[in-house]
């Protein structure tokens, strides 16, 4: 797997006030990378930095190798992008539109606009102005223009915005298909979670404009403790809670209700039920709870209000 | 950058007030020209050509006698009038006692003012448009350096510029044909320092459009920098029709009583004021107004440029 965009020490400072705080990070051919950040966080200022809209005050950053400072246009030959939202002349009809974007290449043919009208769906609405465009299909309309020219990286800022449940799914399949498929890698930035462990193979977690960790969306899953859920007689709660604290990795326990919640791993579960039992404790259920990335992406972000 | 430009040339033309315009700018001149027929037709009695180009010799001789303090300029041009009279009555050369196609041609240039506020709307909404619609970012994301994106739209509003003025030179012709005549007997007489020369009517008009066309292309230059400085269209097509209807007046006022006036825009935009001997301040020459005009157009090109190059897009 290749690196399609790096990022070096990428730093902004407007008016003397860090925007962007030495990013550093890699995103591979074929990888769909998550960037995820509550508002204000700086994901749209970085992939305006990508794309040369902004200057970076420090650090660079590489397409396909070449620079985005010294060598802009080799750079963004390679890559395709909606900023915020699908900018599109409402005047024009959304063919027009993708023929005005075919006329600032090289080597975009009318079989290759064709075929990415039909991609996304458009084929029938194509040649209607795009103010009489949904929401949906303006999103639609962006994404074929950033596509266009086969780039090798594909930037989507806050792809879902304002789409219903099946605009999301449907767009979420597009992308997953441009990365599995034409092996492209694809930015996408969200601040919701939820849909970015759907369609994510890394997120990086992005907070006042610092990466503050990067982590793939299995491996976040699966490591480390578990949560677990144990239904636990009224009277024995105490008791029970001592128990789960005197093995190895039980920790962390709490009452809510009549459940204990607790960390621990795998392996000293079967330790627990046995010492609950020899101790005559009334135990209904150990249960795993498996905690969703929502909750870690709170405990890294210090329970911030995300979404 | 030939895709560039019929990338703005077809988004100028698939927005309807471009047609509103050009359509205004014909409509004028054919209400100017209604207007110049009836005139003449109320004025039916015919005039002998020689008494009426004697009657303004006259005038001159006048002009000349009365007035102590006439520049150098006016003197000579004055002087130059009287002698392509004397001319026209010594080798019988006639000029026109009633409108004829050229003639109307010639008058209908006042109405290219008009032309000059569409140039400067359109010079003034050509970028600042594009980031208003947010399309600026289509633009430059693009293997296009910003430069080059720029260019290209300065360019267009040069095309349409020229599109515009041949519009109404031409509309002018056609509509001048139907209603007065391609025939005339008038023969151009032009004084050249101290010849008199015959020169091609359709030649001299075209210099009168040109020249005129340049004034619209200094303040559509101006309108562009502003655009792409601020990014914002009305104050661009605002701050330039203002300074375009209070500019020339304010200078005239300034240069009656300070010489250093003659270093504004304004003083130099109007170039036809050096064929008739009337420049705004005393010592100007074409060549001097020349040299302002450039200095003012490599002005405003870097600032629009420059700023345009480096700003962040952050809209
Ligand atoms: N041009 C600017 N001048 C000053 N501050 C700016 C500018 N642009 C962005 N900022 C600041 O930078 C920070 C990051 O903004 P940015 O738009 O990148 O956030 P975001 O992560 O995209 O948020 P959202 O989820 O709301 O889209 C914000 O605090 C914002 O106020
Ligand atoms: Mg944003």
């Amino acid at each position: 797997m290749s690196v399609v965009v790096q990022l070096e020490n990428v730093t902004k400072t407007i008016k003397g006030r860090k925007i962007i705080d030495s990013l550093h990070f890699s995103v591979h051919e074929g990888e769909v990378f998550g960037f995820l950040g509550p508002n204000g966080a700086g994901k749209t200022t970085t992939i305006r930095m990508i794309v040369g809209l902004m200057k970076m005050s420090e650090g660079d950053i590489f397409i396909s190798g070449h620079s985005v400072r010294t060598h802009f246009e080799d750079a963004i030959d390679n890559v395709g992008a909606i900023v915020e939202n699908p900018e599109l002349y409402k005047f024009l009809s959304g063919y027009e539109n993708l023929k005005q974007y075919a006329r600032m290449q090289k080597g975009i043919t009318k079989q290759r606009l064709d075929k990415v009208v039909e991609l996304v769906g458009l084929t029938d609405r194509i040649h209607d102005k795009v103010k009489t465009y949904s929401l949906g299909m303006r999103q639609r309309l962006g994404i074929a223009q950033s596509i266009l020219h086969r780039p090798k990286v594909l930037i989507l800022d806050e792809p879902t915005n304002g789409l219903d449940p099946a605009g999301i799914k449907e767009i979420r399949q597009y992308i997953r298909d441009l990365a599995e498929k034409e092996d492209m890698a694809v930015i996408v930035s969200s601040h919701l979670l939820s849909e970015m462990e759907m369609m994510c193979d890394r997120i990086g977690i992005l907070q006042k404009g610092k990466m503050i960790g990067v982590q793939s969306v299995r491996g976040w899953m699966e490591d480390g403790l578990e949560t677990y859920c144990a239904d636990v007689e009224k009277n024995d709660l105490a008791a029970a809670a001592m128990c789960i604290k005197e093995t190895a990795s039980g920790t962390n326990v709490k009452q809510e209700g009549n459940h204990l919640l607790f960390s621990a791993e795998r392996s000293d579960i079967p330790v627990i039920i046995r010492l609950l039992a020899e101790r005559g404790l009334s135990v209904y259920e150990v249960r795993k709870v498996s905690k969703s990335l929502e909750d870690r992406f709170l405990e890294i972000t210090g329970q911030q209000e995300v979404v | 950058m030939v895709g560039l430009i019929q990338n703005e040339w077809i988004k100028l033309f698939k927005r309807p007030g471009t047609y509103v315009m050009a359509a205004v700018l014909l409509l004028f001149i054919t209400a100017f020209a209604a207007f110049t027929k009836y005139e003449t037709s109320k004025q039916a009695h015919e005039t002998n050509w020689k008494q009426e180009v004697q009657a303004e010799t006259a005038l001159y001789q006048k002009q000349l006698a009365e007035s102590a303090g006439i520049t150098k300029e006016k003197k000579e041009f004055i002087e130059g009038q009287i002698a392509v009279n004397e001319c026209r009555l010594a080798e019988n050369k006639p000029v026109d006692t009633a409108p004829n196609m050229w003639s109307f041609v010639e008058s209908a240039n006042d109405i290219l003012q008009f032309a000059g506020l569409f140039i400067i709307v359109i010079a003034g909404g050509i970028v600042a448009s594009e980031f208003s619609w947010g399309t600026v970012k289509l633009l430059l994301i693009r293997p296009i350096s910003r430069s080059k994106v720029l260019l290209s739209k300065y360019a267009t509003v040069v095309l349409f510029g020229l599109f515009l003025t041949m519009l109404a030179f031409l509309f002018s012709v056609v509509i001048g044909a139907l209603l007065f005549g391609i025939e005339g007997e008038s023969v151009h007489l032009a004084y050249n320092g101290g010849q008199i020369v015959e020169q091609n009517i359709l030649f001299y008009l075209l210099k009168l459009y040109g020249l005129n066309m340049l004034d619209l292309l200094m303040m559509a230059t101006m309108a562009f920098m502003i655009s792409a400085v601020f990014r914002n269209s009305s104050l661009a097509i605002g701050i330039s029709l203002f300074l375009l209807f209070t500019g020339p007046n304010v200078t005239y006022l300034l240069s009656m009583r300070y010489d250093w006036a003659k270093y504004l825009l304004f003083a130099n935009t109007d170039l036809t004021q050096f064929q008739t001997g009337d420049a705004m301040v005393e010592g100007m020459t074409i060549g001097f107004s020349l040299t302002m005009l450039a200095l003012y157009f490599a002005f405003f090109q870097l600032l629009a440029f420059g700023v345009f190059q480096k700003r962040d897009v952050a809209a």
